[in-house]
């Protein structure tokens, strides 16, 4: 019995960390049709940020606040400087990006060096959940997804601004006739989803070792989420990562977590074999 | 040749085919029109196998193809034109009617580039579409026109049974409309063809019977002639191009 | 007729000389400037393989090192575990069986699944992770970390009669050109046949393709299985002159292939071969310490191609009146 409930805990942490890395790239490629292969460096960035706060002696907490925020403008950046002159040209948007995430992991390391850097952990002790301990993080981790999951629809949904970007997913032309300035939703949307990303990354960043591969893993993990799930859906996130992260944290109750990881792989190009459109579509 | 039986499709809550039957004879050409938006793309994308019906038969020869890939069909001898002019930019025109007249050949044929004869179609189209001093120009560069043309030749090369053509003088002028409709009647003779068109004078030009596409049914089939005198149809229809 | 186009022709005399520099390259070099010519070559099939997929089907692939590693690892596996004479040529068609099985398996499924255009590319790159852990973990067969190297050294010729050392730089170098000559004309007898011209046409828009009746997944599992196959092959001539670690797989392989490819000029074929050496030399110039700034400048490099070099080298050259000297019609 403890065994199920931590388990199934840790799935739905497993998960909660999959979705909040793979939203943003969700927003982008549903907004945009663009494949963002910086997004792990994001990730990696706002990890940094953390990590740079307590080395500052600040409190990590402000990290939590610096991250998005220095990620998001790093992001608003990318989009002005690299990825509007290759809208419609989506395989060498691809290519640019790699580039770009290159040249981010390249200067971390010429900045930070190469080693890893100390994470600190924003909270200790664990919490009893039906009967069983379980660290107080982790259950933070899947509230924050929680959280950060309610605005991002809310965001989507409910707000001009989220009305605007509707309006040029379906149809960019109208929205561009109906004044809207597309090329600022566009930076902004960027913007917010690389948010997201830094966001993702300094939370996850008590749980990983900090370092500046860190971001590959991510990034991988996370476009195998968007895939499985369906591309350039929001609800597909949610799903995708419940599947990926329940089946990873099943699968490594029984293997090892390497095993575990290369099978969530593959498995992931079965599912797409057999549902194209993943599994919300 | 084509038969299709009762067929229904909806995309959400919107019903695009409403239970539609109609029957294509053997090498005859069929005129299909109807307001914008009333499903004939959808028609063809229907018989091509690019999207599956909800219910309904389509039969190509008597055999029923609801369930075959589009490829499938394409070798079954069904060969389509889009709306919008669509060939192979990058490439040459002689290369865009190369692979137009290969389809239907096995892989062998393709990596050996054994044509078996069709080298002389592609000389005869190239003729027929007075594109010789064009054969090595990027296609891309053709004029909107001449795109529509090299597509027509591309149908004609792919040695289809069923020629569908989706607005085959769209964004054409008058004298290419006009260049378009003789060209069809005389390289298309013969061949079971399906046109979608718009232009009413394009529609007269090419004497064949008219089936008017509405809410999903046929609404009513006949000459031209019958066509226009239809009350109903010009209601709904001619109304709008005078 | 030979004859006649020899001398009409300037390009031929161009490729001539070229071609008798190349031989004559390791007499009258030392033998390290001979094995890093080699080695170029054999990453200038890699970059070949490359373009195939990239330049002419528009499939792009971010772990095609994932392909030359295999070939590189089925080698040396299969040079530890054949012991008799004439094992090379045996391992060699292992190094392309392999790659080439593993591209078919992942090309089945991601192209009948109408996974194409970036989601392939993303795809392969999450593999490069996998198989570089199931590389790891099976240490048994591929030395895991420390790599592979207790295998019988690689030998040509006629068993018993007369052999060749692979390990010579020369023997090396002779049968990496020869390779690199073979692989080209390969590769363009394929983008010159008409499945070379269907594969180009699925670059531009592969549901047309499908209307005139091409079945368009096998089509291109086909062209990525001939890719993964050369990929393998030049990993197989890779062993002689390097070492055998998962390193061979790593993101980092994958990013500058697609780095020489981009700086040569895509769909050119040629073009890899003028990337590979021009960024490789390159790097030689740089000493081992400043590996990262090198991937700086790499990524910068790959940033720029794209922006603002889309043709590469060979397009900017046969733009620019030397239309002559590269005797290669554009795709
Ligand atoms: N794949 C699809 N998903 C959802 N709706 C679709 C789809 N394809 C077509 N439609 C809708 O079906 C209706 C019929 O479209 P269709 O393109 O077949 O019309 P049409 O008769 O060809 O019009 P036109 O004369 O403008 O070419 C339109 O309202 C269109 O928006
Ligand atoms: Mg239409």
């Amino acid at each position: 019995m403890e065994a199920l409930v931590i388990q199934t805990l840790n799935g739905v942490s497993l998960a909660s960390i999959l979705i909040l890395t793979s939203l943003g790239l969700a927003v982008i490629f549903g907004m945009l049709g663009v494949v963002n292969l910086a997004h792990g460096e994001l990730f990696m960035l706002g990890a940094y940020a953390v990590a740079t706060m307590s080395k500052l002696g600040l409190s990590p907490w402000w990290g939590l606040l610096v991250a998005p925020i220095v990620v998001g403008a790093i992001g608003m950046l990318i989009e002005r400087t690299i990825i509007r002159r290759l809208y419609h040209r989506p395989i060498d948007t691809l290519l640019a990006t790699w580039g770009v995430s290159i040249v981010i992991r390249q200067v971390v390391r010429l900045i930070y060096g190469t080693g890893h850097m100390s994470s600190t952990s924003l909270m200790v002790g664990s919490t009893t959940v039906f009967g069983y301990e379980y660290p107080t993080y982790r259950l933070f981790v899947i509230l924050v997804t929680v959280l950060v999951v309610l605005l991002t629809f809310f965001l989507y949904f409910k707000t001009t601004f989220g009305l605007k970007i509707r309006l040029v997913i379906s149809n960019r032309s109208m929205a561009r006739a109906l004044g809207i300035n597309t090329s600022k939703t566009d930076m902004w949307a960027f913007g917010i989803a690389s948010a997201l990303g830094g966001l993702a990354g300094a939370i996850m960043s008590p749980l990983v070792t900090i370092d500046p591969e860190m971001g590959l893993a991510f990034l991988a993990k996370g476009f195998i989420v968007v895939i499985v799930g369906g591309i350039g859906s929001l609800y597909g996130v949610i799903a995708g990562g419940a599947v990926i992260g329940g089946g990873e944290a099943a699968i490594s109750f029984l293997l090892r977590p390497v095993v575990a990881q290369i099978i969530i792989v593959l498995l992931a190009v079965v599912i797409i074999r057999v549902r194209p459109k993943g599994i919300t579509g | 040749m084509l038969q299709i039986e009762n067929l229904h499709k909806r995309f959400g809550g919107l019903t695009v085919m409403d239970g539609l039957n109609i029957n294509v004879a053997e090498g005859e050409t069929r005129c299909i029109i109807g307001p914008n938006g009333t499903g004939k793309t959808t028609l063809f994308n229907l018989i091509t196998g690019k999207i599956k019906p909800d219910s309904g038969a389509i039969k190509i020869g008597g055999r029923n193809v609801v369930s075959r890939r589009v490829y499938e069909i394409a070798r079954l001898g069904v060969s389509r034109k889009f709306q919008s002019p669509t060939i192979f930019g990058d490439l040459t025109v002689e290369d865009n009617l190369i692979i137009a007249a290969t389809g239907r050949r096995n892989f062998t044929d393709l990596i050996l580039s054994r044509r078996h004869g069709a080298e002389s179609r592609i000389e005869e189209i190239l003729e027929k579409l007075e594109f010789g001093e064009f054969r090595n120009d990027r296609s891309g560069d053709l004029s909107h026109g001449q795109r529509q043309w090299l597509e027509i030749g591309m149908v004609l090369l792919n040695e289809p049974d069923l020629i569908l053509l989706d607005e085959p003088t769209a964004g054409m002028t008058l004298a290419e409309t006009a260049r378009t409709a003789d060209l069809i009647r005389q390289v298309l003779h013969g061949k079971t063809t399906l046109v979608i068109e718009h232009d009413i004078a394009f529609v007269r030009r090419l004497e064949a019977p008219v089936t008017v596409l509405f809410r999903g049914k046929v609404m009513c089939e006949g000459s031209f002639e019958d066509i226009a005198e239809d009350e109903q149809v010009r209601r709904i229809y001619l109304g709008e191009n005078p | 007729m030979i004859n006649n186009v020899l001398y009409k022709q300037p390009k031929f005399w161009v490729l001539g000389i070229l071609f008798l520099a190349l031989c004559a390259f390791p007499q009258v070099t030392s033998g390290y400037q001979t094995s890093l010519l080699a080695k170029f070559l054999v990453f200038g099939i890699f970059a070949l393989s490359l373009d195939l997929i990239w330049g002419y089907s528009g499939i792009v692939n971010f772990g095609h090192a994932i392909f030359f590693g295999a070939g590189a690892y089925a080698m040396g596996i299969a040079l530890k575990y054949l012991p008799f004479a004439g094992a090379t040529y045996f391992a060699v068609i292992f190094a392309i069986l392999v790659p080439m099985l593993i591209g078919i398996l992942l090309g089945y499924f991601l192209f009948y699944g109408r996974v194409g255009g970036v989601f392939f590319g993303v795809v392969t790159l999450a593999l490069t992770g996998v198989v570089q852990s199931i590389i790891i973990i099976s240490s048994d067969l591929t030395g895991g970390m420390n790599g592979l190297f207790d295998f019988a050294p690689p030998k040509l010729g006629i068993p018993g009669l007369i052999e060749f050392d692979l390990y010579s730089p020369t023997v090396a170098y002779y049968t990496v050109l020869a390779a690199a000559i073979g692989c080209y004309l390969l590769a363009r007898y394929i983008v010159n046949s008409d499945f070379g011209r269907v594969i180009q046409a699925i670059r531009e828009d592969e549901d047309r393709v499908e209307y005139l009746g091409y079945n368009v997944p096998f089509l291109k599992v086909v062209i990525f299985a001939i890719a993964c196959g050369m990929a393998g092959f030049s990993g197989a001539l890779y062993v002689p002159l390097g070492f055998i670690s998962p390193d061979l797989l790593s993101i980092e392989r994958s990013a500058v292939v697609l780095v020489w490819v981009a700086v040569g000029g895509r769909g050119t074929l040629i073009g890899a071969f003028v990337g590979t050496l021009a960024v490789s030399y390159m790097q030689t110039f740089l000493s081992d310490q400043f590996v990262v700034l090198w991937l700086l400048f790499i990524g910068v490099l790959a940033i720029l191609v794209i922006l603002i070099w889309p043709t590469g080298i060979v397009g900017f050259a046969k733009r620019y009146s030397l239309r002559s000297i590269f005797p290669f019609k554009q795709s």
